[in-house]
C-alpha cells in the first residue's frame, strides 16, 4: 500500500517545483517546516518507497568534501503527490488554501 | 585533512549498513562540511563554528533516528511482517510502561502528606526501572502472540531488550539515586527535625561499593547483606528485561487468546516478583551470598526461557522430519 505522510508530501512538492534539490537546500527553502535532524532520513526512506531518486554529485572545487547527493521526484511520486493533493484538497477549508 | 564530521562518519561506518551510510548519513556530512567550507571562505568565523556546533547536534540526532529505525529495520531486515511485528512490539511495550509507570507514582505517592508536582518527576527513576521489564513482558506478548517469531524479529526484540537493559542500568547506577535523595528531601520539607542522610538507595553504585568495602575493612557485618544484596540487586533487575524478553519469545507461540496474554504477561511478573522476593530474604538471612539472591529471578526465568526454547525448536524439527514409509 502506497503512504504518504505530511513531511514527505512537502518534500515532493518541493521537488516538483524545482525539479531537484539537495538536503539542506530542502530545509532552508522549507520555511522550517523540515527539520535538519530528520529530513535525510525522511528521504531514505522515501527512496527506498520509490518516490524520489537520487545522483551524487561531485563537491564544489573551492570547499572540497563528499560528494553531495541531489534528489529528484520519480514518475511514482508525482503520481503519488497528485494523489494525494485530488484526495486532501476537498477536505481544505477554503481559507486554508 | 580531516574535515567536519569525518571521524565521526568512519565510527559510525561501524555501526551502521552500507546502505544506511551512503543514503542517510553521507549526504548529510556532504552538507555539513559545503556549508562549514563556504563559511570559512567567506570569512563568516562565527557563522562557521554555528555550523559546525548545529551540524553535530542534526548528526547526533540523525544517528539516534537510524538506531531507533536500525533496530526495527536492519536488524529485524527484510520482511514487512518482521517489521509490522516490531512496531507493533515497540508501541504495545511503550503503551504499556506509560501506563506501568503512572500506576507505580501514583501508588507511591498516594499515602505522602505532601503532593508536590515535582515529586512525580523524582519518582519516575524508580518507576520506570521496574516499568521497563513489565512493559517489555506486555508489549512482546501483546504484539507477537500466536505468531511463529523469525529469526531477524527474535534479534530485533532481543536488541532493544538490551538498550533498554543498559538504559535500566544507568538510572540505577547514577540518576535514580539522586531522584530518590531528592525526593526525600522534598517530602519532608515541612519536618522540622529533618537531617536528610543518604540511604542506601541514594547511593550510585560506586558509592555503594566503596560502602561495602569499607564495611568489610572496618568488620561491620551488620549492613553488609543488605548492602550487597541493593549492589548486585540493581545490576540483576536492569537485566531484568533482556530476560524477560527472552522468556516472552518462548511463549508467544504458545499463546493466541487476548485474555490468556494479560494472564501470561501478569503471572510472569508476579513469579518474577516471588522469586525475587524469596531470593531477597535469603540473602538477607545470610542463607544465600547476595549474588546469587540477586540473580536468582533471572536465572529462574533464562533456564525456563531456555527449556521452553529447545522444546519447542526440537518439535519444529520432528514436524519437519521426513515421515517413515
Amino acid at each position: 500500500m502506497l503512504t504518504l505522510s505530511a513531511k514527505e508530501s512537502l518534500i515532493l512538492e518541493r521537488l516538483v517545483s524545482e525539479r531537484e534539490m539537495y538536503g539542506l537546500q530542502l530545509v532552508t527553502t522549507s520555511k522550517r517546516r523540515l527539520k535538519r535532524g530528520t529530513v535525510y532520513v525522511t528521504l531514505g526512506r522515501m527512496e527506498e518507497k520509490g518516490y524520489i531518486t537520487s545522483r551524487l554529485e561531485d563537491p564544489p572545487p573551492e570547499t572540497g568534501g563528499l560528494p553531495r547527493r541531489v534528489y529528484q521526484p520519480t514518475a511514482l511520486g508525482r503520481r503519488v503527490l497528485n494523489a494525494w493533493t485530488d484526495a486532501t484538497e476537498p477536505l481544505m477549508p477554503e481559507f486554508a488554501r | 585533512m580531516t574535515r567536519p564530521g569525518d571521524r565521526l562518519r568512519t565510527m559510525t561506518a561501524r555501526v551502521f549498513s552500507a546502505r544506511t551510510m551512503e543514503r542517510i548519513i553521507d549526504p548529510l556530512v556532504a552538507d555539513l562540511q559545503i556549508e562549514h567550507a563556504e563559511s570559512i571562505r567567506r570569512g563568516r568565523v562565527w557563522r562557521s563554528r554555528w555550523v559546525l556546533l548545529s551540524g553535530h547536534v542534526v548528526f547526533l540526532k540523525t544517528i539516534a533516528l537510524c538506531g531507533a529505525q536500525g533496530a526495527i529495520c536492519s536488524l529485524v531486515g527484510g520482511t514487512v511482517d518482521d517489521r509490522l511485528a516490531m512496531g507493533r512490539v515497540i508501541r504495545f511495550t511503550v503503551a504499556a510502561i506509560a501506563v506501568t509507570t503512572v500506576l507505580i507514582e501514583l501508588l507511591s505517592s498516594w499515602p505522602l502528606e505532601t503532593h508536590h508536582p515535582i515529586l512525580l518527576l523524582y519518582l519516575a527513576p524508580s518507576a520506570l526501572v521496574l516499568a521497563v521489564p513489565m512493559g517489555a513482558i506486555f508489549g512482546i506478548l501483546l504484539g507477537l502472540r500466536g505468531r511463529v517469531v523469525s529469526l531477524q524479529s527474535t534479534r530485533g526484540v532481543l536488541a532493544c531488550a538490551t538498550f533498554s537493559s543498559l538504559a535500566c542500568l544507568a538510572t540505577m547506577a547514577w540518576i535514580m539515586p539522586l531522584a530518590n535523595h531528592e525526593f526525600r528531601q522534598l517530602a519532608s520539607e515541612n519536618d522540622a527535625r529533618r537531617v536528610v542522610l543518604r540511604g542506601i538507595n541514594e547511593l550510585t553504585l560506586g558509592e555503594l561499593s566503596q560502602r561495602i568495602d569499607s564495611s568489610r575493612r572496618m568488620g561491620t557485618v551488620i549492613d553488609l547483606p543488605l548492602l550487597s544484596y541493593s549492589y548486585h540487586m540493581r545490576w540483576a533487575l536492569s537485566s531484568a528485561t533482556l530476560v524477560l524478553a527472552l522468556f516472552a519469545l518462548s511463549v508467544t507461540r504458545r499463546i493466541v487468546a487476548g485474555w490468556t496474554t494479560a494472564l501470561a504477561a501478569f503471572g510472569a511478573c508476579f513469579s518474577y516478583y516471588v522469586v525475587m522476593w524469596a531470593g531477597r530474604a535469603a540473602a538477607l538471612q545470610n542463607t544465600l551470598p547476595a549474588f546469587v539472591g540477586a540473580w536468582l529471578p533471572n536465572v529462574v526465568f533464562a533456564v525456563v526461557s531456555v527449556t521452553l526454547l529447545i522444546v519447542a525448536s526440537s518439535q519444529k524439527s520432528v514436524a519437519h522430519s521426513p515421515r517413515p514409509t
